[in-house]
């Protein structure tokens, strides 16, 4: 049995310890917001927050978050930081297939967090590891801008 | 013996071990040679992209033909990424079973993968024969560490025995554990020589 | 988000409604007056209102599309064209994606698809007709209730409006409206009367795309659903010779190992567990062996080889020229270029969910081919396509693959169903691939080498031009065969070659048969065709001391809109005005694809062996822009993935018959690191929409590579671009 924090409440799961965080979140306890893209951390559609900081959900096994309080994209809203990104997605128009930008937002969350005013060379090298097929990165950047003037 | 003079004991020699380094020869008869020589197998593991891979100047390399690492990423002060985009983010606490996934190791608990500090790199990349042995064998570059010290991290430390077990389609440096261990043995006994001109 | 499950025997169109109306609206009955139109002609299904359109009590208006929203932008587009002619209150639309259905089969291509950029200049009457009809529907119901003559009554915002100043708002009306007689024959606004089309509009899913919720193919949770892992054969068409699965059972989770049958002959192994994982954990523990005696165990090399020969030999006649003044040209270009194969790798990795009960059967897809696709499941049951529910799930991207004419991973999940259910097992299973299963499943942009020999007279002028491409046919065997392949020469990979620029090209092709599967790419033809055109229009203007925007200019003298995007990203950029920093050079490029212009105007550096994409003024000519941001979204999206062909890495590549790439570790696309500064101009116009989903994918490759040919006299003949 593991127990850890799940946007802020208490989460027990009975699976083996080397189960990735992404599928207790999708198969066990039926929270798709998190996604499977490639399943080697290389795409960063399955960013989630651990104690704060970003996680690929994919290569991180929920033995290592027992304790710990684990935030995904369902919590987005939860906090001043991530209300700001997630407004500014929509007022940019940012998604197209939107299958990777639950990642990308967390990945800009993580950055707003530790950057208040980030310069397009610390976005570029903040959100280079989240992968969009869609190519929708011009808008993405945008955003992460204008969600940095709302937090200011 | 009591423990807590054991323990006094061991601290006594670690204590002795710093001076004691040059002098940690075979005292029956260092043979510089055979010391040349395990050093020659010492660098073939050191240079295998399992270690040398973050014993690099600036950025981490990444798999057996040590390339640029994607993402672009630092090292950061203390080794471990700069944030957002820390080593953690993508490294967890165990290798992953699925080929190319980022290896991954436990540190109590916590994603363990990192590279040395930014103001000690241990750095020998580019490096061979006695140049990199150098490197090695001096505190000043080798992270404070007297030949003792030295053998003692080679045989236990968690980062340097992952090279061994670095999960699925990562080439395994070139001698064996034990192997490495023995001839990291067998160059301190022989005075841990660097070049045929050392004394 | 409402499931269908058909009943069996047939449309159950109770089940039908609830899918466009939804739980809580005013249910719209499907009343017989629906179905007739009163006067002149039969109205068929997709003229239908209540097929498309559900307005619920509170006055929210759901807008049923036929078309899959692959992230091109549809899911807005189309209800904007109900809602424009419905006079709509456009904060209150909302829009659903349509199982498979007889109504939602595009009238123009006779099947529901979305490919070839063709969802909005296809669907923009039918759509805006069914606005209308929907407004004169509500017209017609306020009407009666007001006791007053339909034609004195206006509709604004979501409420018919008297002159006295009474007023119904749509939600009042909906049931009775639907009861209304459907007009066959209905007024459409002008476009100076929109308020709606043509303007900037924010997509309907943006929130729920930006904030996890939601839900794709791959997130279809169901009560009892098994998730399959697939093992397909490292070979393309081998068959399981032997296998054991006796330790991959044994994992905690496992139901048991199922072998099916794959559309190209070979075989698979289907591993079935309750949960992504221990499936995945399963299949490492899998021990197979393949039979792949007889199939061809392609080698990237010896194609490549193979092409080349080829290339130098007379094919199949696509165009005829006269090329005999080659010989004596006093200039000549002689150019080969060789582009890869390409995977399309879309985020969501391909997944399928079947429920196959015996007598009925429904499935769960993000598929680009609803109703193709929904006959291929049916053959697999030995069922016809009605009794297939087919639910058309939002897909996390498509760029053709989800759109292949064999249906082959829904066909394959179907397959995987059907082994459950023969072995007892009941319930919904969710077939999901891994992105290594998708990098080596096939179906790429085939691989292609061309030949082009050019007799110029070095001031511009082509005096004859001899062309030869060499590559797979896509469309050869499949469903599009007949509209695509004449006389053995398949026009989807010469499209955007000729046709254009006046020049003399005498074209030939070869269709060789390679034991890899091939299908539609995003711009298909056009994905290598304009890389040749547009980098050899600039060496014939270089060659010429001509300005290459000049050049082309007086090329295109018969094409105005081609023209016009020129103007316009010229002027933009600052092209011939500003002077680029030190170590920068211009690059142009310009092609139609698929009815839409698009040029480019890039501003390029390089590093080391390197180009750089500093700066790109795009312009588009698509006709009338139904949803200005969606094009200018789609000149990005496209844009970024055609500069991701020029990258090392985007490449896949095949050795004794094994896919050497497998995740996007070792098949590169583009980065964020990698975007440039974009603007996208549109060119005003009125004239009735054409598409944009694929039209900014080829022209920027030939763009940059243009630019480097004036910063280091180095002209790229292939993709990715090598040093």
């Amino acid at each position: 049995m593991i127990s850890f924090s799940l946007n802020g409440k208490p989460q027990t799961v009975d699976v083996p310890g080397d189960t990735p965080v992404l599928w207790v979140l999708r198969d066990t306890l039926g929270l798709s917001g998190t996604k499977f893209g490639c399943g080697i951390s290389v795409c960063g559609a399955c960013t989630v927050h651990v104690d704060g900081e970003q996680r690929r959900a994919c290569v991180t096994p929920v033995s290592s978050i027992a304790g710990r309080e684990l935030t995904t994209i369902e919590a987005i809203g939860d906090d001043r930081i991530g209300r700001a990104v997630e407004e500014s997605w929509v007022r940019h128009d940012v998604v197209q297939c939107g299958y990777c930008q639950s990642g990308q937002i967390m990945a800009a969350v993580a950055l707003l967090k530790v950057s208040k005013q980030p310069t397009d060379a610390d976005i570029h090298r903040a959100m280079s590891a989240n992968l969009c097929r869609c190519g929708t990165y011009v808008r993405i950047h945008a955003a992460v801008k204008d969600a940095a003037k709302a937090i200011a | 013996m009591s423990s807590r003079a054991e323990a006094l004991g061991r601290y006594v020699a670690c204590g002795l071990a710093l001076p004691l380094a040059a002098f940690a020869a075979d005292p029956v008869s260092p043979d510089r040679s055979a010391g040349l020589q395990a050093f020659a197998q010492i660098e073939r593991v050191l240079l295998n992209p399992r270690c040398v891979n973050c014993h690099v100047p600036d950025g981490p390399l990444q798999g057996d033909a040590k390339r640029v690492h994607y993402p672009a990423v630092q090292r950061g002060v203390d080794g471990k990424g700069v944030a957002p985009l820390n080593c953690a983010t993508c490294h967890s606490t165990q290798n992953s079973p699925v080929s190319h996934a980022p290896p991954g190791l436990d540190a109590g608990g916590q994603p363990g993968w990192r590279m040395p500090s930014a103001n000690m790199k241990m750095s020998w990349f580019g490096l061979s024969g006695s140049a990199l042995c150098k490197v090695f064998r001096d505190p000043r570059t080798n992270g404070g560490r007297s030949l003792a010290m030295l053998q003692q991290h080679m045989a236990t430390d968690h980062l340097v025995a992952w090279a061994w077990h670095p999960g699925p389609g990562r080439q395994l440096p070139p001698l064996d554990k034990a192997a490495f261990d023995g001839q990291v043995g067998i160059w301190i006994r022989n005075g841990a020589p660097c070049d045929r001109s050392e004394s | 988000m409402k499931y269908l499950y058909r009943q069996s025997g047939g449309i159950d169109r109770r089940a039908f409604l609830k899918l466009t109306v939804g739980s809580g609206f005013a249910l719209a009955a499907f009343p017989a007056g629906a179905q007739t139109p009163g006067a002149a002609g039969e109205l068929k299904p997709h003229q239908q209102p209540s097929a498309f359109v559900g307005i619920a009590a509170e006055g929210t208006v759901t807008v049923t599309i036929g078309k899959i929203d692959i992230g091109q932008g549809v899911h807005t587009a189309l209800p904007m064209l109900v809602a424009e002619e419905m006079d709509a209150d456009w904060n209150k639309v909302r829009c659903e994606l349509a199982p498979a259905g007889e109504a939602y089969k595009d009238p123009v291509q006779q099947a529901q698809v979305v490919g070839g950029s063709t969802t909005i200049q296809y669907s923009w009457m039918q759509y805006r007709e069914i606005g209308a009809r929907m407004r004169a529907m509500l017209v017609g119901a306020a009407a009666k209730r007001f006791g007053l003559p339909a034609s004195e009554l206006k509709t604004e915002a979501g409420a018919v409006i008297a002159p006295d100043g009474r007023s119904a708002a749509y939600g009042e009306l909906a049931v009775a409206a639907f009861s209304e007689p459907v007009p066959a024959s209905v007024q459409l606004k002008s476009p100076q009367q929109f308020k709606l089309i043509g303007k900037p509009t924010g997509r309907l899913d943006a929130r729920d795309k930006s904030s996890g919720r939601q839900k794709f193919g791959i997130d279809v949770m169901l009560p009892d659903m098994r998730t399959a892992v697939m093992l397909h054969p490292p070979v393309f068409g081998a068959k399981l010779a032997r296998f054991d699965a006796a330790r991959a059972k044994a994992i905690a989770g496992v139901e048991d190992v199922y072998p099916v049958p794959m559309v190209d002959g070979g075989s698979a192994l289907a591993i079935v567990a309750d949960g992504f994982w221990p499936a995945r954990m399963a299949r490492e523990a899998l021990q197979v062996e393949w039979d792949t005696r007889g199939l061809e165990r392609v080698d990237s090399d010896a194609l490549l080889a193979r092409y080349r020969e080829l290339a130098m030999q007379p094919g199949k006649k696509a165009q005829a020229a006269d090329t005999s003044a080659l010989a004596s040209a006093p200039h000549k270009i002689t150019a080969e270029y060789r582009f890869p194969y390409l995977a399309h790798t879309p985020m969501e990795p391909l997944n399928c969910t079947v429920d196959y009960r015996g007598d009925q059967c429904a499935v769960w897809v993000g598929s680009q081919f609803q109703t193709v696709h929904q006959a291929a499941v049916a053959a697999v049951f030995g069922m016809k396509p009605e009794q297939v529910a087919f639910n058309t799930m939002m897909a996390g991207g498509g760029f053709g693959r989800r759109a292949v004419g064999n249906s082959d991973f829904v066909v394959e999940a179907a397959q995987v169903a059907k082994a459950r259910f023969a072995a007892g097992r009941r319930g919904p299973v969710k077939m999901v691939w891994a992105r290594e299963d998708d990098v080596r499943g096939g179906y790429y942009r085939p691989m292609h080498v061309h030949r082009a020999e050019i007799g110029h007279d070095g001031k511009g002028k082509v005096l004859a031009w001899k062309h030869v491409i060499v590559g797979q046919s896509i469309m050869s065997g499949g469903p599009f065969e007949p509209f695509t392949v004449k006389d053995g020469i398949d026009s989807t990979m010469t499209e955007g070659l000729a046709g254009t620029y006046p020049f003399p090209i005498s074209l030939e092709v070869h269709h060789p048969k390679v034991n890899v599967p091939v299908w539609a790419w995003r711009s298909v033809g056009h994905s290598h065709n304009a890389f040749v055109m547009e980098t050899l229009v600039d060496e014939l203007a270089r060659a010429g001391g001509l300005d290459p925007v000049a050049y082309r200019r007086t090329l295109l003298r018969q094409h105005p809109r081609h023209l016009a995007v020129l103007d316009l990203a010229v002027e933009r950029s600052g092209y011939g005005k500003r002077r680029l920093a030190p170590g920068r050079a211009w690059g142009v490029a310009v092609h139609e694809a698929f009815d839409t212009v698009v040029a480019y105007v890039v501003e390029a550096s390089m590093k080391g062996e390197q180009p750089v994409l500093h700066r790109v003024t795009a312009a588009v000519h698509c006709n009338m822009p139904v949803n200005p941001r969606t094009i200018e979204a789609q000149v990005q999206g496209g844009m970024m993935m055609g500069l991701g062909t020029t990258l090392p890495g985007a490449r896949i590549t095949l050795k004794d018959g094994l896919v050497q790439q497998s995740n996007w570790n070792d098949y590169r696309m583009a980065t964020h690191a990698d975007a440039p500064q974009i603007a996208v101009h549109i060119v005003p116009s009125a004239d009735p929409p054409t598409g944009i989903g694929e039209c900014a994918v080829p022209a920027i490759a030939p763009a940059l590579a243009n630019a480097v040919a004036v910063l280091n006299g180095k002209r790229y003949r292939s993709l990715p671009f090598s040093a």
